[in-house]
């Protein structure tokens, strides 16, 4: 079976836990996560732009305001939903992110008079209930980078030989800090460039598509994804602890 | 099938905010807070969305002919005393004289699936339905409808009244019915309604209470008789123009309305660009329809409005103009409207309508929940972003074999 994300909005809140993500690349791969390492039962996952409406496929954070306004209308907000778990990337300022994450949280419209979603003080932290707000900063709290970041460190195990070559690749044309490449626009570019050599039937791949096309490109046992893999899996047990 | 009431166009009413309904029709109770100017509902097949708004239509009216129509829209014709048979829900066989319950617990209730057994599957007959309301001036009123079930039973239960002329014949209905103001004394009011040889319920004339309130049934086919009425009323106030404006630019293929009697009945006319009239009921039925919801909607001030799947008979390009008409005259009017709607399409257009506007809209989600049928009041802001994002908001589509969205 393949599995897919569905561009435009939810059906219902089907799930006790929404994952929501930042765009469809994460989606994919919160998906297909969690299918690899057998928790994929617990989530309906999403990303802000596909709950929000957003146009093109750069969706991202700036959504999630959008997004939360809009879950209180879906069948199930009430009666199924139980926690929100937002991840996000923490880019190049960590700690500026996170408190981006809270103020989108915070400038979300009341879910019922006089109640609005709670604000987490920190990164895994639960705020509120009905529904309770997670936070999970990518690649983890308090590392810099994104999902990607992970991916380009799973690809490279993968195939060093190829992630050593763009890695030369990168740095020959400049792809570095001092040219104001971003941590996360880094990995984003080499793990491009990883896939795209890496893959001869179709170098154009998307890394939104290395699961579901059945590729090998990315692998979803490696341990640069233990961190997130272990605390989704645990959730629930999460949930349950005050 | 639409109908009028016997309230003021004119009087000083203003929105429903809060609704309750009891033990009418599939719901229990159901309580509702913060209605809006536009109410849009929605649900599933059976979740209560008609029920909803005919329990709002009947508590606002709260006369006989708000019985009729409600039974004329669920295909029940006007009350007999000898049914006949293949009316209502649960008639096998012939149905005795004087059995009024075949006619009234359709109207009023709803058969219960117990979920156990068959036999303790029922009608619920014996409790109180009462609807009751407050308004933006905290003016409350409450109706309560006790019905007799057949000649030799007592309405159930049985408030203290005496059918006019302290006759004792037959009191097939009884309008239990208060208005409260914050500082006055409450007004009470028990109207019997009786039933005349012709069959028909006969309620003696009274005093509205609330606003004057129209309904619009799913089914189209509205009464030509009150757009003629509410059309010619407009005229006589220059308040027309309007609403043939909108007609105009909307249907380019009719440049004006008139009401003519060239052979025989009135009727509604449609002024073609050769200057040719033709019956509107023949030009197109969806236009008919949106001119009758827009006549009662312009024609009606400080009203309720409801209306049963605005979609039908509507060519899906012309949903935001007619949702963009309906929401300016209502706030033109003071109007508030009820409006339900199975259409993603048609729901589809609204946020662009909304706008800035969002706490002049509500969606109201009728479902069911362990049986039981409930109402889920949904902020205009949600519903707005809602439907921005291409989610659902009509109700859960089980069955799917999806793992992300």
């Amino acid at each position: 079976m393949r599995y897919g994300v569905r561009c435009m909005g939810l059906t219902g809140l089907r799930s006790k836990y929404l994952l929501l993500c930042e765009g469809m690349h994460d989606a994919q791969f919160f998906l297909h996560l969690g299918l690899a390492r057998g928790f994929s039962s617990l989530f309906q996952v999403s990303s802000c732009g596909s709950v929000a409406g957003a146009s093109g496929p750069h969706h991202g954070i700036s959504y999630l305001t959008p997004a939360l306004n809009a879950l209180p209308g879906v069948p199930g907000f009430d009666t199924t939903l139980e926690a929100i778990l937002i991840a996000a990337d923490n880019d190049g300022d960590a700690v500026a992110s996170f408190s981006n994450v809270q103020t989108l949280i915070g400038g979300a419209a009341e879910i019922s008079p006089g109640k609005k979603y709670a604000v987490p003080p920190a990164p895994l932290r639960k705020g509120g209930s009905g529904p309770a707000i997670v936070v999970m900063m990518i690649p983890w709290t308090g590392v810099l980078g994104a999902l990607d970041t992970l991916c380009h460190d799973s690809a490279s195990s993968k195939r060093p030989a190829i992630a050593a070559a763009v890695d030369v690749f990168a740095s020959s044309v400049g792809v570095n800090d001092a040219n104001g490449w971003s941590i996360t626009k880094q990995h984003k570019m080499k793990l491009r460039s990883l896939i795209a050599a890496a893959h001869m039937r179709d170098p154009y791949l998307s890394p939104t598509y290395v699961w579901s096309d059945g590729t090998d490109l990315v692998p979803l046992d490696n341990n640069a994804f233990d961190d997130i893999a272990d605390f989704l899996r645990d959730f629930p047990t999460f949930m349950a602890t005050p | 099938m639409h109908t009028s009431s016997s309230g003021s166009t004119r009087g000083g009413f203003l929105m429903i905010e809060t609704f309750d309904i009891t033990d009418f029709r599939c719901f229990e109770h159901v309580h509702l807070e913060g209605l809006a100017r536009i109410n849009v509902v929605t649900g599933q097949n059976g979740s209560g969305k008609s029920a909803l708004l005919e329990a709002l239509y009947v508590a606002a009216n709260a006369t006989a002919a708000s019985i009729q129509n409600i039974a004329a829209m669920r295909s029940q014709g006007p009350v007999q005393l000898n049914l006949a048979q293949g009316i209502g829900l649960m008639l096998v066989g012939a149905i005795p004289a004087g059995n009024l319950a075949a006619y009234f617990d359709p109207l009023f209730r709803s058969y219960k699936v117990s979920g156990q057994t068959k036999a303790e599957d029922k009608i619920e007959t014996s409790k109180q339905i009462s609807f009751s309301y407050k308004d933006s001036e905290q003016i409350s009123y409450r109706l309560s409808i006790a019905y007799q079930s057949s000649v030799d039973q007592t309405p159930v239960p049985v408030p203290l009244v005496r059918a006019p002329g302290g006759q004792a014949g037959i009191v097939p209905v009884i309008f239990d019915r208060e208005k409260k103001t914050p500082l006055g004394p409450p007004e009470h009011m028990a109207t019997p309604v009786t039933t005349a040889p012709t069959g028909q319920l006969q309620q003696p004339v009274t005093r509205s209470f609330g606003p004057a309130t129209f309904i619009f049934g799913a089914n189209m086919d509205y009464v030509e008789l009150d757009s003629i009425a509410w059309f010619s009323q407009l005229k006589e106030r220059n308040e027309a123009d309007k609403l043939i404006s909108w007609v105009q630019k909307e249907f380019p293929f009719i440049t004006g309305l008139e009401v003519l009697a060239p052979s025989g009945p009135t009727g509604l006319y449609a002024v073609m660009p050769d200057g040719a009239r033709r019956r509107l009921t023949s030009v197109s039925s969806g236009i008919y329809k949106i001119i009758s919801i827009l006549l009662a909607a312009v024609h009606t001030h400080n009203g309720i409005i409801v209306i049963d799947e605005i979609e039908n008979g509507i060519f899906y390009g012309k949903y935001p103009a007619v949702w963009r008409v309906l929401y300016d005259f209502a706030k033109a009017t003071g109007n508030q409207i009820f409006v339900s709607s199975h259409s993603s399409e048609c729901l589809a257009a609204l946020p662009d309508v909304i706008g800035d506007a969002t706490k002049d809209f509500c969606l109201l989600r009728t479902e069911r929940d362990n049986g039981d049928c409930i109402v889920r009041h949904i902020s205009g802001v949600a519903m707005k972003a809602a439907l921005r994002g291409g989610n659902e908001i009509r109700g859960a589509v089980y069955g799917l074999d999806r793992v992300a969205e």
